[in-house]
């Protein structure tokens, strides 16, 4: 065990809440729409006691500001479609323990956590992520909002981190995790940091039955790497990531690639950014409100496989100085791209928009008040160059 | 020593010596000559015992020679003898028994005595069919062709002994025993030397199966000979453009289809086609209902007066029940709403009494039986509610003679009295008799054959739904239960069709024939008389894409002799079965 005092034990809360104006052109159903809205509202308690001991609890309130999801082209999960779905109150309630063998071990670091949030697989929640807009494929690259056990080792520049959870993807904002299934899905992520804010990740998962809850439906299997930079040269911050992922599912008669590109860059308050992504978006049987699914599915059938290849290009604005911590960024956001079907399925985007094109448009004001560089989906404080800086 | 006196000595010596040589082997100083004696070139059935084989044994002088020991042993061509050696007797003989091996042909058969002039000696004997005992098919197991044509490939049998030895002679009996198929030749025909012998066939004018018998005495064997001809595409196609099909049922001179999903316009209509005096569909009317994603299935009741179809998606989704005083122009009656929405609804008359059978679905899963008697009052009650465990739920029913067969994806398959008797049961207090999983999973639909022919109830052919992408890709086999015990079904055959999977059947039980929708693989046409088992592919007598590269068709129904097809893609079908 380390020596010296131990770690006082600290308490960190932080928010945030983004009001957006965005309008979509085409919608499903072929017209267009502008809504505004209060996305990404959270409240984190970030604590900390006794060097080892974490805990974090993020409050999504998106269930009470866009229950019925947020205008998203190509976006989907957990019964919505070109809308992006409220993630649940519970978004993360994790209790991890970092470094548990202190110096015992040498330059290894060991940690642990459970509770409720990301499974380590993939890239950061999108949500942590420079561009509003969410990406297609954030149900390919993230597994989130699940009651998972996880463990990660660190050696060196190798961090090596493994969990069970639940593969039930929730319906609604205030379900929880369907327990009976706790420990159906496993995922493992390896992370080489080679150099300063640099980072290479393979992840590998298998996620039981994640469309149906009882745990009828099929098994996706998923791969993930990624690229990650993240490092301040000559006095800007520079920010970029390249991703692969493919979930095959029903013994690989589905199966669903996404390639995505993004960079940031900041000087001073400014920070343009942008995306590029090409992911397939599997077309589930609509409801009467086209936005929204059938949920659970009736059968292991899809209605065709859609292919988005899109460009989100934005700017974003720190505003002055913090003042009592607030920060106020005002952004403008747009994104233009195409939809085809690949797969010959009924539901083409010729029926569906009535147009091959997709695009949005979105400006807003993003307020944060110390919500600073939380990476939703890393736990155990792995990442970080020195074992207890992890706050 | 003098010179006699050594020569005596020598000569003393040598022939005790000699006589050693003669006690202990064959041959001896001077050896001697070993000859055929009887028993060469012999012929007789495989496997039986010979005439001995024997050898003469003579010293140099020609005199027959006692006590040498003879060896003896199988060259070639199997079989044995009784004893590897024998010794000579008083004539010089020594003899062995061979037994010819099991396969037709020559047999060689090796005497050999040390020392001895002719050693080694062979016997050459041939082995020669045995009686006529078996009778083999040749080629393929199954054969194809067109009716009215001759089958390309011979019928050809191979007869053999019990061995496997091929057998001339014999007559072989051929007999048509189904189908109105003719041999071409005798009926009554004689293998070659080679054992075979063969007919022709002209199979008949009706599309179908023809068995053809060839027996010889007990043993006999069957031949399969599929004849095949096409669908005909006859009317329809191309009429349903702003919406997805669904199921369909024919009725009374018109036809109703159901409409699902949302194309460029919600599932919300039945379609009633008006049937041509020659079959052919022409669109009369809709049925429109606001609130609902999905007419999931159609059926009229078996007097013709009830059009009931089950609805899933949006506020109003439940079961309908219509009028069908006037079968152009349905008269709404009565609705149940269902919050969870109805999957399948397959109607029945249960103590006079008319049923709807539904699949709750896709939450709360349960099968919902309705009881439509006061229906024409505007009243739909719930007779009972029995509930599934949730593995995608109940997907269809299937009732007959008092049983309801509730296929339940995963779950398998339940069967309920449901008014049978035999287990108590009732629409009310459904009893379950078994509840099967197996079949591939994914169980779907299914149809319990009763044969008229045979009076046989002994197959239910279930279907399985596998993964797929609707409008281009699916998967699931036939499965050919035997449910001739209710309470223990067990899978006995299959049919698989490559690159698609089944969905709705019907029936023409009378032609013993089974008609599958097949998604994109269009129409299947199988024919499942007499025995099922294993993989029936073979059986298939026609399938059909009326669509071509936009077809998906999601059910079918023989009606009026045609078969009326609903595809989701293309359109409301009419087509003339083979």
């Amino acid at each position: 065990m380390p020596c010296g005092a131990q770690e006082a034990p600290w308490l960190r809360p932080a928010a945030q809440a983004i009001g957006v104006v965005t309008r979509a052109d085409p919608i499903p159903g072929g017209e267009s729409r502008t809504e505004a809205r209060i996305v990404q509202p959270l409240v984190m308690l970030q604590a900390g006691a006794f060097d080892h001991l974490r805990f974090l609890a993020t409050v999504n309130l998106e269930g009470a500001t866009i229950r019925d999801g947020e205008l998203a082209p190509g976006a989907w999960g957990e019964g919505f479609n070109d809308r992006r779905h409220p993630h649940t109150y519970a978004h993360e309630l994790m209790l991890s323990g970092i470094d548990l063998l202190g110096s015992l071990d040498g330059d290894i670091r060991l940690a642990v956590a459970a509770g409720k949030g990301f499974a380590p697989f993939g890239s950061d929640d999108p949500m942590s992520r420079p561009p509003l807009r969410y990406p297609v494929n954030h149900h390919l690259a993230q597994i989130l909002e699940r009651a998972l056990i996880m463990a990660g080792i660190r050696t060196g520049p190798v961090v090596l981190e493994g969990s069970v959870f639940n593969g039930d993807e929730p319906e609604r904002p205030d379900q929880w995790p369907n327990m009976d299934r706790f420990g159906d899905s496993w995922s493992a992520r390896l992370t080489v940091l080679p150099a300063s804010g640099v980072e290479a990740s393979v992840s590998r998962a298998k996620v039981h039955s994640p469309e149906h809850r009882p745990g009828a439906g099929t098994d996706a299997w998923k791969w993930h790497a990624a690229v990650r930079l993240e490092r301040v040269l000559l006095g800007q911050e520079l920010y970029g990531l390249l991703e692969w992922a493919e979930t095959e599912e029903a013994d690989g008669i589905f199966v669903f690639r996404s390639w995505l590109f993004e960079a940031a860059w900041r000087r001073g308050g400014h920070r343009p950014y942008y995306r590029f992504e090409q992911t397939d978006r599997p077309e589930d049987m609509r409801t009467l409100d086209l936005f929204r699914s059938q949920r659970p599915h009736l059968e292991n059938s899809i209605l065709g496989t859609t292919r988005f290849t899109v460009h989100t290009l934005g700017y974003q604005y720190d505003w002055g100085a913090p003042v009592a911590d607030l920060h106020v960024s005002p952004f403008v956001e747009g994104t233009v791209g195409s939809a085809r079907n690949i797969d010959g399925g009924l539901l083409t985007p010729q029926i569906l928009y009535g147009s091959d094109d997709v695009g949005s448009i979105s400006a807003g004001l993003r307020i944060n008040w110390r919500l600073a560089r939380h990476r939703m989906g890393r736990y155990g404080n792995l990442l970080n160059e020195a074992a207890h800086h992890g706050h | 020593m003098d010179t006699s006196a050594t020569r005596a000595v020598m000569a003393v010596a040598l022939a005790v010596l000699a006589g050693c040589v003669s006690d202990s082997a064959s041959g001896g100083p001077g050896g001697g000559r070993l000859t055929v004696d009887a028993g060469d070139g012999q012929s007789a059935p495989v496997a039986t015992a010979l005439a001995p084989y024997s050898v003469l044994v003579e010293d140099p002088d020609g005199d027959p020679r006692a006590g040498v020991q003879v060896s003896w042993r199988v060259v070639s061509g199997g079989g044995a003898v009784v004893a590897a050696t024998a010794t000579s007797d008083a004539a010089g003989i020594a003899t062995a028994v061979a037994t010819l091996g099991a396969v037709a042909g020559p047999q060689a058969v090796e005497a050999s005595a040390s020392g001895f002039a002719g050693s080694p000696i062979r016997f050459q004997s041939t082995g020669v069919p045995g009686p006529a005992a078996a009778i083999l098919r040749v080629g393929p197991d199954t054969l194809g062709g067109a009716p009215g044509a001759a089958v390309a490939s011979p019928l050809t049998v191979r007869v053999t002994d019990q061995f496997g030895n091929a057998r001339a002679g014999g007559a072989i009996a051929w007999q048509v025993t189904r189908g109105a198929s003719a041999l071409t030749d005798d009926t009554t025909t004689a293998p070659a030397a080679d054992g075979l012998t063969s007919v022709g066939l002209t199979l008949g004018p009706a599309a179908g199966r023809t068995v053809v018998r060839a027996s010889l005495g007990a043993s006999a064997v069957q031949f399969e000979v599929m004849a095949r001809a096409p669908f005909t595409i006859l009317g329809g196609g191309g009429n349903v453009p702003e919406r997805w099909g669904s199921d369909l049922w024919v009725a009374n001179g018109y036809a109703y289809g159901g409409t699902w999903g949302t194309r460029f316009a919600p599932g919300n209509a039945v379609k009633i086609w008006q049937l041509g005096p020659g079959g052919a569909p022409t669109l009369a009317d809709s049925i429109i209902t606001p609130g609902i994603g999905t007419v999931s299935d159609i059926e009229v009741s078996p007097d013709g007066k009830w059009l009931v179809f089950s609805t899933e998606g949006g506020a109003n989704r439940g079961l309908y029940a219509y009028e069908l005083t006037a079968p152009g122009a349905p008269v709404f009656r009565a609705r149940a709403l269902n919050s969870h929405g109805l999957h399948t609804a397959a109607l029945s008359v249960i103590g006079g009494k008319l049923f709807a059978f539904a699949a709750q679905d896709p939450a709360g899963c349960a099968l919902i039986i309705y009881d439509l008697s006061a229906a024409g009052a505007g009243t739909i009650a719930i007779a009972s509610s029995t509930p599934i465990p949730d593995n995608y739920c109940i997907h269809d029913t299937f009732v007959r003679d008092g049983y309801a067969f509730v296929f339940a994806w995963n779950e398998g398959l339940y069967i309920f009295d449901v008014g049978n008797g035999s287990h108590g049961g009732s629409p009310a207090t459904p009893v379950q008799v078994s509840k099967t999983t197996g079949f591939g999973g994914e169980t779907h639909n299914g149809w319990w054959f009763h044969n008229p022919n045979t009076g046989e109830k002994r197959y239910l052919f279930i279907g399985e739904e596998g993964p797929g992408v609707v409008g281009a890709s699916s998967s699931g086999d036939i499965h050919v239960v035997d449910v001739s015990d209710l309470a223990a079904p067990r899978e006995v055959g299959f049919f698989h069709l490559p690159g698609a999977g089944t969905h709705n059947f019907w029936m023409d039980e009378q032609a013993e024939r089974l008609y599958a929708a097949y998604y994109n693989g269009g129409v299947v046409a199988i024919d499942v008389s007499g025995a099922l088992s294993g993989d029936l592919s073979w059986r298939k007598i026609a399938e059909i894409r009326p669509g071509g590269g936009s077809t998906y068709v999601w059910g079918v129904m023989l009606a009026g002799g045609y078969l009326y097809v609903s595809d989701m893609v293309s359109g409301f079908w009419q087509l003339a079965v083979p």
